[in-house]
């Protein structure tokens, strides 16, 4: 039971994850490599403020996304000035500098040893130690990111967003200030990552760098891929599937010394099939 | 309303516009002709800041263009469609129509999650403006297909159903009828004139003579990005440099 609540709470923090980048790159067409980099933001905000100044989870939550948020915002400015590959590289620049902050930061991150014994979150008194209750919360979460998300992308906001994604020059000849309509994007996205990787660290008790480096955004980006881009279904579903198929491989009886390894070929190998046999996605609008 | 005064434009050494000048008068319909690659596109690439100016000026109701972003420019009033159909394939049509909107224009978050009652409300209005439109030419039922779907003469039409979705003062339309069967010339010159009956300036480009003569009471002449001639359909039809360059016999 405890392991199955386990992967249901990884599932439901990387649905928020996948849920956001589909926000940012299945909406509005800013495929950014640099996802995982504001989910780590979230997470060392929350894992240095609770662990070594005494903060408790919400406050610590807040400011990760403060942070995040400014971040982001400063981040767009180089990201956003260049469009589709450039756009791209660019945004794994970014992430490779973050990564190497959060390496190399040591007096704050404690650098490649990570940092441990972060508490599991406290509201109002209520503690979510236990895992049916941490689960009940980050379920609430990801429901209310669900929904957020959705009043945004069926309002004329959605279609705004599709249209900056499909052709800017059509969108600001019809009007619409894009960098500012992608900035907005960007920084909201990330914001939504801050907060999963809030969750991460008190779920874990545990972060270092290699968390957030270009894997994990690489793997949330295939999860919107496989589940369809311009979808928050499919980005769920996209979660569900990679984080449950490797997990079964475990029952295959594979060493751990390979096991990540194989996962790793597995997110590969979707990714390649995807691309082939179903570019939309499994509950995708378009084709990438 | 639109007064261009020595428009020059070079693209990596290229002149592409050179000391263009023109007016264009308040509810007119002018036509814009010239031989391939005379410049008539990237004219209006020039006044939407596409390909920035290098030098002059254009004016819109005595507002300066050169400088502004294209969204501004929008804002100001100014439609345009362009030469290939710049339909967006992966979207729907209705979609495509609400893109041009008015109403929807400016949208942000704050409208999203708290005004959301008046913009719901002006959301709705402007999908019935779009469906009523899409009605009229008899094609409500793609209003939920991509624009993938759409044939090449129905793309073209919806680009120009699109301007009516905004209150334009000047619309600018690049080849309208061009590689079209002549029934849908007939709806597009309708739509036109019904632009043009909303109080709606136009300046379109155009290589049928035929239509230019039909449907323009002004016409601007380039050739290799220079104006060679200017006035009516007949004044400058009988000009030798206009023969030469673009006419023929
Ligand atoms: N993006 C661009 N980069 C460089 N040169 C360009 C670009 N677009 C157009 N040109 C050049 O500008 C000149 C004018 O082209 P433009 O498309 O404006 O002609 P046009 O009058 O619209 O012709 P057509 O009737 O064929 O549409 C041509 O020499 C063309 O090669
Ligand atoms: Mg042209």
């Amino acid at each position: 039971m405890d392991y199955f609540l386990h992967l249901a709470i990884v599932v439901t923090i990387f649905s928020i994850l996948a849920m956001s980048l589909n926000y940012v790159a299945g909406f509005t067409g800013i495929l950014s490599l640099s996802h995982a980099t504001f989910y780590g933001i979230g997470a060392y905000a929350t894992a240095i403020l609770t662990t070594q100044y005494g903060f408790s989870f919400v406050p610590s939550v807040v400011i990760g996304m403060v942070l995040t948020a400014i971040i982001a915002y400063a981040a767009s400015f180089p990201i956003l000035k260049l469009k589709e590959d450039s756009l791209v590289l660019v945004s794994f620049g970014f992430s490779i500098i973050m990564f190497n902050v959060m390496l190399n930061w040591t007096s704050l991150t404690k650098g490649p040893l990570g940092i441990k014994g972060i508490m599991a979150p406290e509201i109002l008194g209520v503690n979510f130690f236990s895992k049916p209750y941490f689960f009940a919360l980050v379920l609430a979460v990801a429901i209310i990111t669900y929904f957020f998300f959705k009043r945004i992308t069926s309002s004329p906001y959605g279609i705004i967003m599709k249209g900056i994604r499909e052709n800017q020059t059509v969108a600001a000849v019809n009007g619409h200030n894009v960098l500012r309509y992608q900035r907005s994007v960007f920084v909201v996205g990330a914001v939504f990552a801050a907060i999963a990787g809030s969750f991460t660290a008190t779920f874990l008790a545990f972060i270092e760098p290699k968390l957030f480096e270009l894997m994990p955004s690489m793997l949330i980006l295939i999860m919107i891929i496989l589940g369809g881009m311009a979808s928050l279904k499919g980005s769920v579903l996209g979660a569900f599937i990679l984080i449950l198929v490797p997990e079964a491989l475990r029952f295959l009886g594979l060493p751990p010394s390979i096991l990540a390894e194989v996962q790793q070929m597995i997110y590969g190998l979707v990714l390649i099939l995807v691309m082939y046999l179903r570019p939309q996605g499994l509950m995708g609008e378009y084709k990438i | 309303m639109l007064q261009v005064r020595d428009l020059n434009l070079r693209i990596g050494g290229l002149r592409i516009l050179s000391d263009l000048s023109f007016d264009i008068k308040d509810g007119s319909i002018t036509g814009l002709i010239g031989p391939n690659g005379a410049g008539k596109s990237s004219f209006y690439n020039a006044l939407f800041n596409l390909f920035p100016a290098n030098s002059g000026s254009i004016k819109f109701d005595g507002i300066e263009l050169v400088g502004k972003t294209s969204d501004q420019i929008n804002h100001l009033g100014i439609a345009r469609t362009f030469q290939d159909s710049k339909l967006l394939p992966q979207i729907t049509v209705l979609d495509n129509l609400l893109l041009g909107s008015k109403y929807l224009n400016p949208v942000n978050l704050r409208r999203v999650f708290f005004g959301h009652k008046t913009l719901k409300e002006e959301f709705k209005n402007e999908k019935k403006k779009a469906m009523e439109l899409l009605r009229k030419v008899g094609l409500e039922n793609k209003a939920h297909s991509l624009a993938k779907n759409l044939s090449f003469g129905q793309s073209k039409l919806i680009e120009i159903l699109k301007i009516f979705m905004y209150e334009s003062k000047l619309v600018l339309l690049d080849e309208p009828f061009s590689g079209l069967f002549p029934e849908m010339v007939k709806v597009i010159t309708a739509l036109i004139r019904e632009l043009v009956a909303s109080g709606r300036t136009i300046m379109f480009v155009e290589h049928d003579m035929r239509l230019i003569a039909e449907i323009c009471d002004h016409v601007i002449v380039l050739d290799a990005g220079s104006k060679i001639a200017e006035g009516t359909f007949e004044h400058v039809k009988s000009k030798p440099e206009v023969v030469e360059a673009y006419l023929g016999n």
